[in-house]
């Protein structure tokens, strides 16, 4: 019996209340997803921008492709890797330290950036690079690591065997490995030449007029050696050397790198980190 | 009296139908825009890779190449038949790249074209000129790349044959050296060709490490090692490594020279210059003896004593 129309009423509010709860439902879902999706988009664009970025620095070599060479107002684009290998050119990123502003034209206005590195074996030592060391009052920071190797530009060369036999003038055996270099004063006055190796071999420098010096070293500048024994303006040099399978290199440097010359027998681990926040 | 007449449950099930259209188009948004994404990183993976392979099959493209002129020159001395032209050089490299881009990656169309070959400024190499197209199999993403490459000779790994010796004079090939018999002294046609009797020569092509090569004869050491390990040397008169290949008798190109070491010693006798003995148009000349040790000696003419010192 419902002489008092209680059903009725009760029935209204039922479905009112569930009309209710069903519409606020919705709306929570709409006003939610809508945030995400905003939220999503916001950080997927800024994810693309970092990710963008740290690619175009450390898979391109920049244009010019030597513009860590050049007056900086001739600099196009920004790129750290070496043009002639995989490896990030330690000269570009010097180039970049010094003018960080190269970079910002990577960056949207409103959006801050810090590009740091550390050495893998000490990670307490980070260094800016380029961008802002710490971002006050940024909502959204995002971060993205990569592990390099950097080429010193050093002209390296390398004394390992040959599957092809080569008569050196001193008609050495096997365990030497005998290559040529030609030298000459320019190449004399703006670079040195220093033989590296993992352990101590011993090694002889001759010319082409049988004049030789010999020596034992696991790392050493030849430079004086190589005055004395030119005789010529452009003087072929013969370099032998008892290798007993060490890992030994001639290297040419010609811009005073030479802590950086243990890294030619073992390359050390770089960590560039790239920070963008909004 | 009922406001609302919904004895059957149509008006809860209509209201509720309605209420249920925004979420399934909200469903249908989300799941629309996060396979948009996907497709994104897809697609960039995909143009990532394609680069990556375009880098990795040039650099085989400079090993078939290179691996091409050790078989081709390797060949012609084995046979002793020349190359009709360059452009059969050039056919067998495109069939050697063939078989690769069908083996190299399933998930890509790889397509080389190996346009041309020329001899270049250097002697010791060879300029490439080749068209490489990387492309998704879908073909939404392609990278194409019109290069010219220089192509060294000297690889250590792939060595190249002079095929010159063996096409002129027939001599046979033991090892990586060359037993000339008497067919060297059989195609010299002035005095003394006895000189070069049972010559034997490494054809490898070697440069020769002196950036100078007027300090030849600052030693005998160092002549020695040059002759030793049978180096060539830059050459306006010497043939270059296409001409060579084709048995040709002129080259208009800068070429190279290596030094044919005689055996039997006289004051004079053919010089031992590769394109003075193995010329055939009448342009052999003779040189003076140059003493380099007892047992070690050639005959060269002025030209040529000045060039190398000796």
């Amino acid at each position: 019996m419902n002489n008092k129309g209680q059903i009725i009423i009760t029935d209204i509010l039922l479905y009112l209340i569930i009309l209710l709860v069903i519409f606020s439902i919705v709306i929570y879902a709409t006003v939610t997803l809508n945030d995400n999706q905003v939220t999503r988009i916001n950080n997927k664009q800024l994810n693309n921008l970092l990710e963008d970025s740290i690619s175009a620095l450390t898979k391109t070599s920049g244009t010019p492709n030597n513009w860590e060479e050049l007056n900086v107002n001739k600099v196009d684009t920004v790129g750290l890797k070496s043009p002639k290998n995989q490896l990030l050119s330690y000269d570009k990123l010097i180039k970049l330290k010094n003018n960080p502003y190269l970079l910002d034209k990577y960056f949207p206005t409103g959006i801050d950036y810090s590009l740091t590195m550390y050495s893998k074996s000490n990670p307490n030592n980070e260094v800016l690079i380029a961008g802002k060391s710490n971002f006050n009052n940024k909502k959204q920071i995002q971060s993205k690591s990569t592990v390099v190797l950097f080429d010193y530009a050093f002209d390296i060369t390398s004394f390992k065997k040959e599957n092809m036999t080569v008569y050196c003038p001193y008609n050495h055996s096997e365990q030497w490995i005998c290559k040529t270099i030609n030298v000459n004063d320019e190449s004399l006055s703006s670079g040195k030449y220093y033989i590296i190796s993992d352990s101590d071999v011993k090694y002889v420098i001759s010319n082409t007029y049988s004049e030789n010096i010999t020596g034992q070293t696991r790392k050493t500048c030849i430079n004086n050696q190589l005055e004395q024994l030119m005789r010529n303006q452009n003087q072929t040099i013969f370099l032998h050397i008892l290798t007993n399978n060490n890992n030994t290199y001639l290297v040419y440097d010609t811009d005073n790198k030479e802590e950086f010359l243990d890294e030619v027998i073992k390359p050390k681990t770089y960590v560039l980190n790239m920070k963008i926040a909004t | 009296m009922k406001i609302i007449n919904d004895q059957k449950g149509f008006t809860t099930s209509i209201l509720l139908l309605i209420l249920l259209i925004p979420v399934f188009l909200l469903l249908v948004i989300t799941i629309d825009e996060y396979s948009h994404n996907v497709n994104n990183t897809v697609e960039n993976l995909e143009s990532n890779q394609i680069k990556s392979i375009s880098e990795d099959f040039e650099n085989e493209i400079l090993i078939v190449t290179k691996e091409s002129l050790h078989n081709i020159t390797y060949d012609i001395v084995t046979s002793k038949r020349s190359v009709t032209d360059k452009d059969t050089i050039r056919r067998y490299i495109q069939n050697r790249i063939n078989e690769k881009e069908i083996h190299y990656n399933n998930n890509f169309l790889i397509d080389c074209e190996i346009k041309d070959l020329k001899s270049s400024d250097n002697p010791f190499k060879i300029e490439l000129y080749y068209l490489l197209v990387v492309s998704t199999k879908d073909n939404k993403i392609k990278n194409s790349k019109n290069e010219q490459k220089l192509v060294e000779i000297t690889d250590k790994r792939f060595p190249v044959y002079d095929p010159l010796p063996t096409l002129k004079t027939g001599a046979t090939l033991n090892g990586n050296y060359l037993e000339y018999g008497n067919q060297l002294s059989g195609h010299i046609n002035i005095n003394n060709p006895d000189a070069y009797l049972n010559t034997i020569q490494s054809i490898i092509i070697k440069e020769c490490p002196l950036s100078d090569y007027s300090q030849h004869g600052n030693s005998n050491e160092t002549i020695l090692s040059c002759l030793n390990n049978h180096y060539y040397h830059n050459s306006h008169d010497g043939m270059c490594i296409f001409c060579r290949l084709e048995n040709k008798t002129n080259c208009n190109h800068f070429g190279f020279e290596t030094f044919i070491i005689p055996t039997k010693l006289s004051d004079d006798a053919p010089a031992s210059i590769d394109h003075v003995l193995l010329n055939d148009i009448n342009n052999q000349y003779p040189g003076n003896l140059v003493s380099i040790d007892n047992n070690t000696f050639l005959y060269l003419d002025n030209g040529h004593k000045s060039k190398y010192g000796l």
